[in-house]
């Protein structure tokens, strides 16, 4: 990919962060307290190195001499850790491969799981007080809706896929028959071990 | 018969002393819209080539960095802010139009501290040996009459382990790109020029100077024949910018 392409997605990528930052201190100051260290995010597919600097503002760039630690691991797997809320627990289960200091790499996805940005000041830095309470309102207003009806449209769906459609069991159906599958395996496994008894018996 | 020696000022031959007073005709003449035209121009990508080069810099706190050619101060701001109180940063640059714009645009944002301001000819750099942790020259060697005479003289002033790092047009290998860029600076360029500076000619210069500067790796091998080691280049924006590297041993 052209440098050049690659520093304005950068340029862009930091300039809405710190934006971002300037509206979450708590998370502003917790970041900071990493200074002077640099993470280094390794994107294997498609390829391409992020470093990330943190300070008094966050610096990204495509080149480095060195970093404290690495995170590699695939496009996906970085975009799957970005959508949870709890991304250290999200980290410690994902694919994605962590290098050196793993302290460095927990910080920033602590720090990021709490980044609560407060957006009507960001609003009210362009509108004033009033208005930004008034389309505050209006969006907490939409996306409790949102947030509602999707998960309305979740549960809808797994009861029409299971109950109507009948193609997946339902929870207790599910659970009873693991519990079979983990009873059989068991016996099984005692079964081969009198087996390998009485087989040792004879020889 | 004359046994002046002669280089190119654009596509015109002139003789070697001429050139200094034509190119400083040009930022003279350009010096107080310089940063408007570079925006104009490049469509603020100018931006995007020095953060780049910001990147390969690896400033630290207490370096001493040279800045030459440094015109407005684009690369000096941000070296005043990494090298910090403990560091110095010295912008030189030939043209005295072009250091009083990039002197008061520094002082006016609050830097001062730790910048010197040089009027000096790459050439001929009043500095000792050793001294610079850091040189950078963002498209300011296509404008130097004797290029590999100012490549000496960054690595004499120049700490062992130091580098050097210059900015420059270059030339690009894709043909189509090579099409509409010579369309677009032989054209609009001056144009442009005409309409925010009243000055058509200097941006002709500008169009001209670039396609008579040595290529990415003419300019490597410049670098390695003035005692420099581990050259290299990263071609930006498909060639047409070219960022070369170099660390004096």
């Amino acid at each position: 990919m052209d440098h050049t392409i690659v520093q304005a997605g950068l340029a862009s990528a930091e300039l809405a962060i710190n934006k971002a930052l300037a509206y979450d201190p708590a998370v502003r100051e917790k970041l900071k307290k990493l200074a002077p260290k640099i993470l280094a995010i390794e994107i294997t597919q498609p390829k391409l190195k992020i470093y990330v600097q943190f300070g008094e503002q966050i610096a990204l760039s495509s080149h480095n001499e060195h970093s404290d630690a690495t995170l590699s691991g695939d496009l996906g797997a970085f975009l799957n850790l970005a959508s949870h809320e709890d991304k250290h627990a999200a980290l410690m289960k994902s694919d994605i491969q962590i290098h050196g200091s793993s302290q460095l790499a927990m910080g920033l996805a602590d720090a990021s799981s709490q980044l609560k940005i407060d957006w009507e000041a960001m609003i009210a830095d362009i509108t004033g007080p009033v208005v930004a309470h008034v389309i505050g309102n209006k969006i907490r207003g939409l996306t409790g809706w949102l947030r509602n009806t999707g998960q309305k449209v979740k549960d809808d769906s797994l009861e029409y896929v299971r109950d109507e459609l009948q193609l997946t069991p339902h929870k207790l159906e599910g659970e009873s028959r693991f519990s079979e599958i983990h009873k059989l395996k068991i016996d099984t496994d005692r079964i081969e071990a009198r087996i390998m008894r009485l087989k040792k018996r004879f020889d | 018969m004359s046994d002046d020696k002669t280089t190119h000022f654009g596509y015109k031959t002139v003789r070697e002393e001429e050139k200094q007073g034509k190119v400083a005709e040009v930022f003279h003449s350009v010096a107080a819209k310089y940063d408007v035209m570079n925006d104009l121009m490049s469509f603020g990508v100018h931006r995007l080539w020095k953060r780049f080069t910001m990147e390969f810099t690896g400033v630290r706190a207490g370096n001493k960095v040279l800045d030459i050619a440094g015109g407005t101060g684009d690369l000096a701001m941000k070296f005043s802010k990494l090298v910090g109180p403990t560091g110095k940063v010295v912008l030189a640059d030939i043209n005295d139009s072009m250091l009083k714009v990039g002197r008061d645009r520094l002082l006016d944002k609050g830097y001062s501290a730790n910048i010197e301001f040089v009027q000096c000819n790459a050439q001929y750099l009043p500095f000792e040996d050793n001294s610079f942790d850091v040189i950078t020259m963002a498209f300011g060697l296509r404008n130097v009459t004797d290029k590999d005479m100012a490549l000496r003289e960054f690595n004499r002033v120049l700490k062992p382990g130091g580098r050097l790092l210059v900015l420059e047009f270059s030339k690009t290998k894709n043909p189509l790109l090579s099409k509409a860029y010579d369309l677009y600076s032989f054209s609009a360029l001056p144009l442009m020029g005409k309409i925010i500076t009243n000055d058509s000619e200097s941006y002709k210069y500008l169009a001209e100077s670039i396609r008579m500067h040595p290529d990415q790796e003419t300019l490597k091998g410049m670098f390695e024949e003035a005692g420099f080691a581990n050259c290299e280049y990263h071609n930006l924006t498909g060639g047409i910018v070219a960022l070369h590297k170099g660390i004096k041993p």
